[in-house]
């Protein structure tokens, strides 16, 4: 019994110190990390919309109404040039064969596509990575219509078809969801 | 044991991946290019060394029977850090790793030579031990890095090597020509270095 304890205690210990170090790194690192995520996004956005000269996050009452009916969006930030809307990036998150993808595409209100990138991803190199690295694949979004469903062709020339990668399926599927995703809340919240 | 014998141990007589065959999931996976194969020695070795010192400092004062579960939260908190560092200033390498960076964790590589060396030899001896088994670690995973990259997508640390008409044998970037390259390199070097080492 004396032995179980004096084993915990010394288990115990060097748990603490070790969560003490990682504290102390954490509190280092958290904020550049964080600093770089929010460029990361904010950054790609301000590319879609060259003219914009502001960027907000939409409004709490409509953004919840698309949280809670869309599984893909996770945030959404308005282009504005002056007091006017010109178009939305949306954060969109979906799942590819390495994990999650987490996406942006931005919409104009004209209801085009006006960019892709993505923004995180651990899909395997060479194949899905494509997604992100291959510059082919996110032009074939821009100036797709935003007002019906993509689809994945080999090659792409209708309005609603983008590039789909050979020997990446998944992830490119992954990427159709995640852009319907957008173009579904985009119809349905942000067209009026 | 020698300095010298420690590296010879490390690099070849008891080379991780070709002679001991451990840590080979991060091998395969990571080995896509040349550039993912640099970052993810560079992140062992500094795992390797670290936790080596620590578990060697610490050996004579951890009770033997809850060693393991110490060794992994030496371990674990070093991995961790060096994810938090590679994501606040490596943030491209750290996307391109992605989850292999905390798998480190539980890369066998490690905790074998927390028990089989650090855990039984002094500081000094234990960090070189470390740096040794990690470049050995480094040579495998770099040139499995370096053929694959060529012949899988005609570019070397991203540079394109060949002309536009070239066309890659995607095989080699996947999961299976990672395990068929691996296996040919394996026997080259066992059969080329091993034999050398034995005749001495």
């Amino acid at each position: 019994m004396k032995e179980t304890i004096r084993l915990a205690l010394i288990l115990f210990l060097v748990a603490a110190v070790s969560a003490g170090i990682l504290a102390f790194a954490n509190e280092l690192t958290a904020p550049i990390i964080a600093e770089i995520e929010r460029e990361g996004s904010f950054g790609a956005i301000a590319d879609m919309f060259q003219d914009a000269d502001d960027f907000q996050p939409l409004e709490d009452e409509i953004m919840n109404e698309i949280l809670a009916n869309n599984n893909f969006v996770q945030e959404v930030t308005k282009a504005l040039k002056g007091d006017e809307v010109i178009g939305y990036g949306f954060k969109v998150k979906s799942v590819g064969y390495g994990g999650d993808i987490i996406s942006l595409i931005g919409i104009n209100t004209e209801g085009r596509i006006v960019g892709f990138t993505v923004l995180q991803m651990s899909e395997t190199a060479g194949l899905g990575s494509r997604i992100a690295d291959d510059p082919a694949f996110a032009e074939s979004f821009v100036g797709k219509s935003a007002t019906e469903k993509l689809v994945p062709v080999a090659s792409p020339s209708a309005d609603n078809e983008f590039l789909a990668l050979s020997g990446a399926t998944v992830s490119t599927s992954a990427v159709q969801a995640a852009v319907n995703g957008a173009v579904d809340a985009f119809v349905n919240y942000l067209s009026k | 044991m020698k300095t010298s014998d420690i590296f010879k141990n490390g690099l070849i007589k008891q080379n991780p991946i070709f002679i001991q065959l451990i840590g080979m999931c991060s091998v395969l996976a990571v080995s896509s290019s040349l550039k993912n194969s640099v970052t993810m020695s560079a992140a062992v070795i500094g795992v390797l060394v670290l936790s080596n010192i620590v578990i060697s400092l610490i050996r004579k004062v951890i009770p033997d029977k809850i060693r393991i579960p110490i060794f992994i939260v030496v371990i674990a908190t070093f991995v961790t850090l060096v994810e938090m560092l590679m994501k606040a200033f490596m943030q491209p390498m750290y996307q391109a790793l992605g989850i292999f960076i905390p798998l480190i964790v539980v890369n066998c590589l490690i905790l074998a030579r927390a028990e089989s060396f650090a855990s039984k030899n002094g500081v000094l001896k234990s960090a070189l031990d470390g740096l040794a088994m990690g470049l050995g670690y480094t040579i495998a995973i770099s040139v499995l890095g370096t053929i694959r990259e060529i012949l899988g997508s005609g570019t070397l640390w991203g540079i394109q090597l060949f002309g536009e008409n070239f066309q890659p044998a995607g095989l080699f970037i996947a999961p299976p020509g990672a395990f068929i390259l691996l296996g040919i390199l394996i026997a080259i070097f066992r059969s080329v270095v091993v034999k050398r080492i034995s005749q001495e």
